[in-house]
């Protein structure tokens, strides 16, 4: 059985006549920190989409553990909220609910009692350090906070794989520190492997791996 | 399955449009509901002179216009009804109690006295007047030789109760007193004696035989009412007056007219108000969410998890939106409640000579409003409201379940 947990091979990707990605090919280790780098407009949070089953390829394949990914959206749907954690630069936190509540979304479609439910997001929330914020919205956190939510909603289905782009793109260089930082304590913890695009230089010398985009291809 | 949870925050959460959504709906229902209410309470009102003496059906029989008025004499509303007429009328199919009463008027001089017997016993008609005694004791099935005079003829003519009383020559003890304006005035008189006594003055005046009667107050199975009037009134002949509720909702055919044609307009500009309100919560509630969508989508809810969260959602809005609009129609009816309304009386029901001052004028009872909201239509709005707002936001919700993330959140 292959080590690779996500493989993409021969991407290709356009939006009308703008090419976004021409090719690309790309193998995520179990337990690896990879960052996706590139300047604004190479790809870099296309490719990350299609990884994540968000958008569909044009040509091309990804496979999960030897296996293609389906196409059907619940399909996707099901094996994002198995094997997959995302985390966006916007958050994308949902403002009527609590921290808890929050963090406890990806588990709602799984069969679990409500008490289990809430003790898998307050332990969640402990790992990122705000248990004493679960009771809070999205609108009553700063920045800084409202991304360790949405770290603390994708790990909470224990993923084997993190996505997050530009995690830090919206804060400030000590929030965004911490939170890079915290990514690495909780992947050595649980073991996840994490795929990071960014366009931050530094984001990108903590990987363990590199990959560089340019106008849609993999460069050197 | 919704997620209850989810939807009491997503409703506290955004309270503006919770309400906004709900209160339109509330409106609509409670406009719809209400206007229902008013229109049968009017209808009920209207029909409270016969209901206030426990009868449906009143029979009469037209006659002449007296020659004379001198001594007993019927009013022309109110001919004989024989004995045999009057077991007819008991015997006819879907009747189920019938009561007699004789009127007449009594010229004595200058005087004119307003004469009604009656059987005390009876249940139904004149007997029920017992519920109005002011002072004394009613009529009793054995008295003779005893009236009851009403109250306000009494006070007119300051006769009190035990002082002798003359009617067509004839003296009676007066035992009791009774206010009759809760009874519709129908069968009004000054005077109220034992039946077999006024057979005997009318008798004896020779305008009747010691057996006839000139009312007789029906009681009849409720669906059959304005049949077994159509029946009693084929039987009696072409000279027969039966007043059931019909006739008060007859005489007073133009103001339902213009209520049921209000009530119509205003009923369906409600409801379309109420739909509006609802199609407008469903938008903006799918607009409003369109990037929390996104996010259940992509953090893994399947399609049907999020059309049933949303569509629970508009549920819940339209569940409050009604318990607001029935909380609302039951505020209304009760206003409407507080509020009277006046009911012409045909003067065939309580005739007081023509040359009298008024004595031609229709009476009017002024009776309260008794609106009611109909549980039966409060459940069928109930419920076709909760079916429209759960298929617009079933399809709704399932088009709207169908977004990609990536699309919902490029827009944002």
């Amino acid at each position: 059985m292959s080590s690779d947990i996500l493989k993409a091979e021969g991407i290709r990707k356009s939006f009308g006549k703008v090419t976004a990605l021409a090719g690309v090919d790309l193998a995520i280790r179990a337990g690896e920190f990879l960052a996706i780098v590139g300047r604004s407009g190479s790809g870099k949070s296309t490719l990350l989409n299609l990884l994540a089953g968000l958008d569909a390829p044009d040509s091309g394949r990804i496979s999960s553990q030897g296996r293609v990914l389906p196409t059907g959206e619940d399909e996707l749907a099901d094996w994002r909220r198995e094997h997959v954690g995302l985390v966006f630069q916007a958050f994308h936190l949902i403002p009527t609910l609590s921290a808890l509540e929050n963090v406890a979304i990806p588990l709602y479609p799984r069969r679990m009692s409500d008490t289990a439910r809430r003790e898998r997001a307050g332990n969640c929330l402990e790992l990122v350090g705000l248990s004493h914020r679960t009771g809070h919205r999205p609108g009553q956190l700063s920045g800084g906070e409202q991304q360790r939510v949405a770290i603390a909603r994708a790990l909470v289905g224990d993923p084997s794989l993190v996505l997050a782009d530009e995690p830090t793109g919206n804060l400030d260089t000590t929030t965004g520190q911490e939170i890079l930082d915290m990514f690495e304590r909780l992947r050595h913890e649980t073991g996840f492997a994490l795929v990071v695009v960014t366009h931050d230089e530094k984001v990108a010398a903590a990987a363990d791996r590199q990959i560089r985009l340019q106008d849609g291809v993999e460069v050197a | 399955m919704p997620r209850f949870t989810l939807v009491w925050a997503e409703l506290r959460g955004r309270p503006i449009r919770t309400l906004t959504g709900a209160v339109s709906l509330a409106i609509g229902l409670a406009l719809f509901l209400s206007l229902q209410a008013y229109g049968s309470g009017y209808r009920q009102a209207a029909r409270a002179p016969l209901s206030e003496i426990g009868t449906d059906i009143v029979v009469q029989r037209e006659g002449d216009r007296p020659e004379a008025f001198e001594g007993a004499v019927f009013p022309h509303s109110a001919a004989v009804i024989t004995d045999d007429q009057a077991s007819s009328v008991a015997d006819t199919d879907g009747v189920e109690a019938t009561s007699r009463a004789l009127i007449f008027w009594s010229f004595q001089g200058d005087d004119l006295v307003v004469a009604l017997g009656m059987d005390p016993a009876e249940r139904i008609g004149p007997g029920r007047l017992n519920a109005g005694l002011r002072d004394g004791r009613f009529l009793r099935p054995d008295d003779s030789g005893v009236a009851v005079l009403d109250l306000s003829y009494a006070e007119q003519k300051k006769i009190r109760t035990g002082d002798s009383f003359t009617v067509a020559g004839q003296a009676f003890t007066v035992v009791g007193l009774v206010d009759t304006s809760r009874a519709g005035q129908i069968a009004n008189a000054n005077a109220y004696l034992p039946l077999a006594d006024a057979q005997k003055i009318t008798a004896a005046a020779g305008i009747s035989s010691p057996t006839d009667v000139n009312m007789v107050f029906v009681t009849a199975q409720p669906a059959r009412s304005e049949a077994v009037a159509r029946e009693i009134g084929a039987a009696l002949g072409r000279d027969s007056l039966i007043t059931t509720p019909q006739s008060f909702d007859d005489a007073l055919g133009s103001t339902f007219s213009l209520i049921d044609r209000f009530g119509l307009l205003v009923g369906i500009a409600a409801l379309l108000v109420a739909a509006a309100g609802l199609a407008r919560t469903v938008s903006a509630n799918l607009a409003e969410r369109r990037r929390d969508v996104a996010v259940l989508r992509a953090v893994g809810w399947p399609r049907r998890a999020v059309t049933a969260q949303l569509s629970a959602e508009t549920t819940a809005i339209t569940s409050l939106g009604l318990v607001l609009g029935v909380l609302g129609a039951m505020a209304v009816t009760w206003a409407v409640n507080r509020t009277t309304v006046t009911v012409p009386v045909p003067w065939e029901l309580s005739p007081t000579p023509h040359f009298l001052a008024g004595g031609a004028r229709q009476l009017s009872l002024t009776v309260p409003m008794n609106a009611s909201l109909d549980a039966l239509l409060i459940v069928a709005a109930a419920v076709a409201s909760l079916i429209a707002a759960a298929l617009v936001s079933f399809f709704a919700a399932r088009r709207a379940a169908g977004i990609k993330p990536m699309e919902a959140w490029r827009v944002q």
